[in-house]
């Protein structure tokens, strides 16, 4: 069955199909989020957002999956795992954002960044594959000596000019696809 | 936008500036229109594409905001949430797992080059195939494409070419008569000992890594490295750990990941 299936079923609410989901999908992503600083607990929360945010979505702008579903609704509770863990550090730096949001309204900001995520992604996936390389090692913060010592590239100067550039086609990518200007900060 | 702003973003970032350069930079937000711009996508950038952050939306247009906020109020979709719960509460008779504890500093390590390929967080329970597949990572092996371009380098390329279409035996077969000649490049004994290896012919890969090992080259102590990963893959850990741990010693090639997959075995 293709994913679209799964989306359709999810939006009607199809009590079937939504178990059938969660016994074959949430033992991976239960797994992945006990080994990673969580409990079941979390797992369930996680599992529960990401269909919801996966129904809102597709509701909304009819959403269609590439891939299969299984892989999108993995990568959904992936960001939204990185998500939590981040947001203490969020919180902390955001000073101004003091009271306590909404879950609506925090599910959906969770959705605008998940888009955003995707779009960067996907861009990332149409420029070179050793600017690819490059600038994924860069976003992962390695230093620009690491970075040298784990290509052929000989100097760290050679290394910048080159973050440079591929920064460019990417960010050029970017700033072009209509999707941004609603998912940018301002 | 000029390299030097770009520096300074990244240094920001990084929080590599001192003090007074922060407030400089901050100033400089505020007045500066276009480098706020610059700033606030690098910034979102480099939280979205590394897997140990996250890129909140503080401010952003509120207009799909509104929207989807709407649409998680409303019945249908808290309707939705009931139904999901429920769901969960089923599947969720089955035994609670216990928490396997999480490695900290792996995903750091494993991002190298990969992370958007890979989940973020591996398991921390792979078989030595998966640790040589996950150490090797096949798809983000230095590139020759940068070579500019000659009938020497055109061969590089074009063995890259086949070795990333996993045409592992033409792949070879290139990067062979490559090396009958051209005895300077250690990226093509790398390449060509990881195409034998992929065809299962393991000792024909030491044998590579022997000749590039024993080289004048300066990146000949690389061949440590792929040989500790032949050896692991191969289930000859004793091997592949006293390579590990002469590759730690001596500061080689990989020395960090040597350590860390060290600890693993």
């Amino acid at each position: 069955m293709d994913g679209n299936f799964y989306l359709d079923a999810l939006v009607k609410g199809d009590s079937r199909v939504i178990s059938k989901v969660y016994d074959t999908n949430f033992k991976q992503v239960k797994r992945f989020i006990l080994q990673n600083k969580g409990n079941t607990e979390d797992a369930e929360d996680i599992f529960q957002k990401a269909l919801l945010q996966i129904a809102v979505r597709h509701k909304k702008e009819g959403i269609s999956i590439k891939s299969t579903f299984e892989g999108f609704l993995f990568t959904v509770c992936k960001n939204l795992w990185r998500r939590e863990l981040n947001s203490h550090k969020s919180r902390v730096t955001n000073s101004e954002v003091v009271e306590q949001v909404s879950e609506a309204y925090d599910s959906a900001r969770a959705i605008i960044e998940q888009k955003r995520q995707e779009l960067f992604v996907e861009m990332l996936d149409r420029i070179s594959e050793n600017c690819k390389m490059i600038l994924s090692m860069f976003f992962a913060k390695l230093s620009y000596a690491e970075i040298v010592a784990s290509t052929d590239y000989t100097s760290e100067t050679v290394v910048r000019q080159r973050v440079f550039k591929c920064k460019k086609k990417l960010t050029d990518l970017i700033k072009d696809d209509q999707r941004f200007n609603s998912l940018r900060e301002l | 936008m000029k390299l030097e702003d770009d520096i300074l973003i990244e240094k920001f970032l990084r929080n590599e500036l001192s003090k007074d350069e922060k407030k400089a930079f901050l100033e400089r937000l505020e007045s500066d229109a276009d480098f706020r711009q610059h700033y606030l996508l690098e910034k979102q950038l480099s939280e979205s594409l590394n897997e140990e952050s996250w890129s909140f939306a503080d401010q952003i247009d509120d207009k799909e905001l509104n929207e989807y906020e709407a649409l998680f109020k409303s019945d249908e979709i808290q309707d939705l949430k009931a139904v999901i719960k429920k769901a969960s509460q089923k599947t969720n008779k089955v035994g609670r797992g216990k928490v396997i504890s999480f490695i900290s500093g792996f995903a750091a390590a494993v991002l190298i080059g990969f992370f958007l390929l890979k989940p973020m967080f591996e398991p921390n329970l792979l078989d030595a195939n998966g640790l040589y597949t996950e150490y090797a990572s096949l798809e983000n092996l230095p590139s020759f494409v940068e070579r500019g371009s000659n009938d020497s380098s055109d061969n590089l390329n074009e063995g890259e070419k086949l070795f990333k279409e996993k045409k592992f035996k033409e792949s070879l077969v290139v990067f062979t008569e490559y090396l009958k000649s051209n005895k300077e490049v250690s990226g093509a004994y790398i390449y060509a000992a990881l195409a034998e290896t992929e065809l299962k012919n393991d000792d024909n890969a030491i044998g590579i890594l022997n000749e590039l090992e024993s080289s004048d080259l300066i990146d000949a102590e690389k061949a440590y490295w792929y040989k500790a990963l032949i050896y692991l893959k191969n289930d000859k850990i004793d091997e592949s750990k006293e390579l590990l741990e002469k590759i730690i010693k001596n500061k080689f090639y990989k020395h960090k990941e040597a350590k860390e997959l060290l600890e693993k075995l």
